[in-house]
């Protein structure tokens, strides 16, 4: 069934309008990225003052010894993000699926220190986090970056995705339980699979967590080697001067994986985020 | 003359072009908005707010006239890192740690292996990057020879401060580092440095060598500094003027819209040259002196030359690159670093010394860059040697042939060129003061010039509220309080808590209940401990500095004093933006108006999206979830410089309106309406996801039947849609609130609390009470709890709010 013509082109004016709106700033970072017109210019689309100089500049950084640093560091970020991601999973998956099917002593305390967790100022947590990690010997190493951001995305995570569980009948599990399957066993092989949007989401957004750091990143490594893209990208917001086209170019290459994830996972998204909303 | 010698600098084709930071965008929380992870974001040093550390990307290179004469090593009667190779004690601890935990036995032979080989080792940290970065690693690499290693890291300048306080006390810090000097004051007394003796020769330029002396001892040398001077567009200014007299001329012989000099004028660090020129004196013994009658008189010359055209209203630091590129502006009052954001098309430029005022030459800051040697080096020997070399003259040559860096010597200043104009810098200026109190002069001076100049109020008013402020900030910490009462508490509601879990145990019930639990406790046991470890202990941990004060380096115990002065201090009126409750009011508001456009904008959107016949949905989707996917550091400074006043693109919409350009930042309601804006494109893809999802189980029959019945949208939309996405949208406004709470990223890259720091939110306050009041780290810790409790009350009324509604 179709509407009439007039309620289309409104439905399609105003979403065309809001597009507009979100893709503009997008742009300036395009423009800023391809051509060396900084961030004070107009908007001008001019094709021939366009060029990949920035990109060019940007894959050939090295560092002090000489090496090539940006692909290095982008291994490196895609490393730990990948790992926090799977922490982040790991650690939210198991722990919503406490929450949402047992009956235990102290949940509705944990539930709430979840969310309780959302409302610490970061201001006050840097240097004790610092000493904690110095402490189990993860300082300068990638681990301890992967420990913290996996933790870091679990309080969000597991929310969404206790919400996930809740809506599983529990008489899928009780069937498995009765022919003697372990607690263990239920998760994996029959909660976990249906709740698969939900933990793409929390994959997305655990990524995302660690994809985007730099400033504990630029503190508990030592080595240019070890950093994660993001520290480079703010090398280039100087005291005095911004770098824009080096800082566009880069950070329109930090956003393409999580386009392209956010692309893959639209779906998985739509239907996580709502904590599997449709009734099982 | 100087300036022709630049002029021909000015034909070499430059690379690309720049434009520089508006104000210092430092220190900011990792970028998505909403942000699942605010509880572990960590906010981070910002400085002073005056440039440091700098980074001038000047590209063009080859401009010193001797840059070949450099051999490729140190002079052979200078060799001060050979001398390293017999102090023999610089094993590193790290690498033997790491190699402790593999095999102890074999670590312990290498140990001494590299004992007795003596290989010398430096670690330096630096903040240079572009053409300084690549000179100063060219230069290590001379001045190490074979016998140093010398391992250097890169590490943000908004970073790096902070970085080393946190892992110098600890020894993973470096050895060596380079900053501005104007940390010396703090990074002294907080013990991070030791001494660094001055190298027997060459000698080095007594001011410059001065900016880094403290009580008799010397803490620093330095490399180069950075001081104010003139660049000149020679078309529009043949002549350039010597003094304020000539340069109020020039108005006259420019074309209208054109102004004879641009300058960051809401910057005190920019002003400076008025202000000393003026006679102005920052400190009288301990007191502030900036708006005595010397400071007033400047002040009151820089509104005049606003008022007359000589200056263009409020201008930052991006609209002076624009200004002077597009034939704007005649001359510009900048450093070294305004060489990278001059575009290659304009190539009438030049350089020229600081006009005089009155018969007086205007002096800039200097900003001395140097190295110090942290206290933790294992071997500072090496490392001194390592820091002497590279004051070898030729290798001073080399960094200002290279990246234009002065030389910090005592030596024969260069006869053109941007040397020679930064030598009459260093004979004018004034070496930054490194005392902390600069903090204050910082933040309080380049507020007072926003009032004055962006908002056109009268100056004796401005000082007045200029010099409450100051009262304010500079107040002394609170006095040490008795411990002992506190400790008793404490262990009695310790030993309570420990008897009442005790007695808890010996219930059988509940030990049965705990026993039943143990599926659930081993499936949430990983993420609540790391959950425990990495979130809950690092902000109790840091919670309880709250109950302490932090001078120099030492924390005392204060009880609750922190706290009496934050919500009872009589000092601020209710309307100063100071004042706790302000604060309060401004965050709440921000969080209502952020959450309520999130999701009135995210729903409409979702709704567009949901009928069954439009096409290019994934198309539309794909475009609106953007915001979200872009890091927020990079969109949220494009918005910033969307709301420029004089090339934005929002002024440029309302000019096509046949509206009038407004000028973003300088009230309170369009500086609020900015921020809002900016976080609203950012954070409503999350509440448009979450609506598309729920709005996915709204069962079709039923919304079939309403509009059979002939229910209209509206009534469908409260009646059929509305209770199937209130369930789903309510979690996500509760954390949507907390996020919103505590969003720093925008507040800071945007309006950074202008006008007169009264968009500031509570995070940003206490960010600020943190790393640019003098480090109250306890006064912060204070700010951050009570957010806590803020939120906390919040969300325990929501609960009580939600289970009512469901009930």
């Amino acid at each position: 069934m179709r509407p009439r013509l007039l309620t289309r082109m409104f439905v399609h004016g105003a979403l065309i309008a809001a597009c507009l709106v979100t893709v503009f700033p997008v742009l300036w970072v395009l423009q800023m990225a391809f051509t060396d017109q900084g961030i004070g210019g107009a908007l001008a689309w001019e094709p021939g003052s366009w060029s990949l100089g920035n990109f060019r500049t940007l894959f050939g950084l090295t560092d002090g010894e000489g090496h090539l640093l940006f692909w290095r560091q982008l291994g490196n970020s895609l490393l730990v993000s990948l790992l926090s991601a799977i922490l982040g999973v790991f650690f939210a998956c198991t722990a919503a699926y406490a929450f949402s099917r047992f009956d235990f002593v102290g949940k509705k305390t944990g539930l709430r220190m979840f969310l309780v967790s959302q409302m610490f100022p970061g201001v006050v947590m840097a240097v004790p986090l610092y000493l904690i990690l110095q402490g189990l010997g993860l300082v300068d190493n990638p681990l301890g970056l992967v420990l913290v951001y996996g933790t870091s995305a679990v309080p969000f995570s597991a929310w969404m995705l206790k919400g996930y569980f809740d809506r599983i009948p529990p008489e899928l599990e009780e069937v498995a339980r009765l022919e003697g399957a372990g607690p263990w066993l239920v998760f994996r092989r029959i909660a976990l699979p249906i709740a698969m949007p939900g933990v793409a989401v929390t994959f997305l957004f655990s990524f995302m967590t660690a994809w985007n750091e730099y400033i504990l990143a630029a503190t508990f490594l030592n080595s240019e080697l070890s950093y994660t893209l993001p520290v480079t990208l703010q090398s280039f917001v100087g005291a005095h001067s911004t770098e824009w086209g080096l800082f566009a170019a880069g950070s329109l290459i930090v956003s393409i994986p999580v386009v392209l994830l956010f692309f893959l996972l639209q779906r998985n998204l739509v239907q996580g985020l709502t904590a599997g909303s449709t009734k099982g | 003359m100087a300036r022709r010698g630049v002029a021909h600098e000015g034909a070499v084709p430059r690379g690309r072009r720049k434009d520089p930071g508006e104000g210092f965008p430092h220190g900011r929380k990792e970028g998505v908005n909403p942000s699942p992870t605010s509880g572990v974001g960590v906010l981070r040093e910002a400085g002073t707010g005056i440039p440091r550390a700098a980074s001038p990307r000047d590209r063009r290179e080859g401009v010193d006239p001797s840059p070949t004469s450099v051999r490729s090593n140190v002079g052979a009667g200078f060799t001060p890192a050979r001398r390293s190779q017999g102090t023999g004690a610089s094993a590193r601890a790290t690498p033997a740690r790491r190699l402790t935990s593999r095999a102890p036995l074999r670590a312990f032979l290498l140990l001494f292996l590299t004992l007795g080989a003596g290989a010398g080792e430096v670690t330096l940290w630096h903040s240079y990057t572009g053409a300084e970065r690549a000179v100063l690693e060219e230069t290590i690499a001379r001045a190490a020879g074979d016998s140093l290693t010398v391992r250097t890291l890169f590490v943000p300048f908004d970073v790096l401060p902070e970085k080393l306080r946190t892992t110098i006390p600890y020894g993973q810090g470096p050895d060596l580092f380079i900053f501005a000097h104007d940390r010396l004051g703090e990074w002294r007394t907080a013990g991070l440095l030791q001494p660094l003796e001055a190298p027997p020769t060459p000698a080095l330029d007594p001011k410059l060598a001065g900016a880094f002396e403290a009580d008799g001892a010397r803490f620093g040398l330095p490399l180069t500094f950075k001081g104010l001077f003139l660049w000149v567009n020679t078309a529009l200014c043949p002549a350039v003027p010597t003094t304020l007299e000539e340069l109020r001329g020039l108005r006259a012989t420019l074309p209208a819209g054109v102004f004879p000099l641009a300058y960051d004028s809401s910057s005190f660090f920019f002003h400076a040259p008025f202000f000393f020129a003026c006679g102005g004196a920052l400190f009288d013994g301990d007191r502030i002196a900036v708006f005595d009658p010397a400071g007033q008189e400047s002040f009151a010359l820089v509104k005049e030359l606003q008022d007359g055209g000589i200056i263009p209203r409020e201008s930052n630091t991006a609209e002076v690159g624009t200004l002077f590129n597009t034939g704007k502006a005649a001359l510009v009052l900048s450093g070294p670093w305004f060489g990278s954001t001059i575009s290659g098309e304009l190539t009438t430029w030049d350089v020229a010394p600081l006009f005089s005022i009155g018969g007086r030459p205007a002096g800039s800051f200097l900003s001395v860059e140097g190295l110090f040697l942290s206290a933790q080096a294992p071997d500072p020997a090496a490392a001194r040697s390592l820091a002497w070399a590279l004051l070898d003259p030729e290798l001073v040559a080399l960094r200002s042939a290279r990246a234009h860096q002065p030389s910090p010597l005592r030596d024969r200043p260069p006869a053109r060129g941007i040397g020679a104009v930064q030598a009459g810098a260093l004979a004018t200026g004034q070496v930054t003061p490194s005392r902390p109190e600069m903090g204050v002069v910082w933040e309080v001076s380049n507020g007072f010039l926003r009032e004055l100049l962006g908002q056109d109020r009268a100056l004796e008013p401005a000082v007045a509220a200029a010099r409450q402020r100051i009262h304010i900030l500079s107040q002394p910490p609170p006095d040490e309080a008795d411990a002992g009462p506190w400790l008793l508490v404490a262990s009695v509601l310790l030993l309570g808590v420990v008897f009442y879990a005790l007695s808890r145990l010996r219930d059988r019930k509940l030990r049965e209940r705990l026993l039943a639990g143990r599926t659930a406790y081993t499936f949430s046991a990983p993420a609540v401990l790391a959950m425990v470890l990495l979130v809950f202990a690092p902000f109790l941990l840091g919670s309880l500095v709250a109950f302490f004060a932090h001078t120099d380096g030492e924390f005392r115990f204060v009880g609750l004093a922190n706290f009496t002065s934050i919500l009872f201090s009589g000092d601020y009126a209710l309307d100063d933006p100071l004042n706790f409750y302000f604060t309060l009011g401004v965050t709440v508001l921000w969080t209502v108006t952020n959450v309520f456009l999130h999701v009135v904008l995210g729903v409409a959107l979702a709704l567009l999206l949901r009928p069954a016949w439009l096409r290019l949905r994934s198309v539309y989707r794909v475009a609106l979830i953007l915001p979200w996917a872009i890091p927020s550091y990079i969109t949220a400074l494009t918005w910033k410089s969307m709301f420029n006043r004089q090339y934005g693109a929002i002024n440029g919409l309302l000019e096509l309106l046949g509206l009038d350009a407004i000028s973003w930042f300088a009230r309170f309601s369009t500086a609020f309406a900015a921020n809002l804006a900016t976080n609203t494109w950012l954070g409503f893809p999350f509440m448009m996801v979450v609506t598309l999802g729920a709005l996915q189980a709204v069962p079709s029959e039923q919304e079939d039947v309403a509009r059979l019945a002939g229910a209209s949208f509206l009534q469908r939309l409260r009646w059929v849609i509305w209770p199937h996405i209130r369930p789903v949208l309510a979690p996500a406004v509760l954390l949507g609130s907390v996020w919103t709470f505590n969003m720093f990223n925008v507040i800071y890259l945007v309006s950074g609390g202008e006008p007169s720091a009264s968009t500031e939110i509570l995070i940003s306050e206490a960010y600020k009470w943190a790393f640019r009041r003098q480090h109250r780290y306890g006064y912060a810790a204070a700010y951050a709890l009570l957010i806590f409790v803020v939120l906390y009350g919040y969300s325990a009324v929501q609960e009580r709010l939600g289970k009512r509604g469901q009930a």
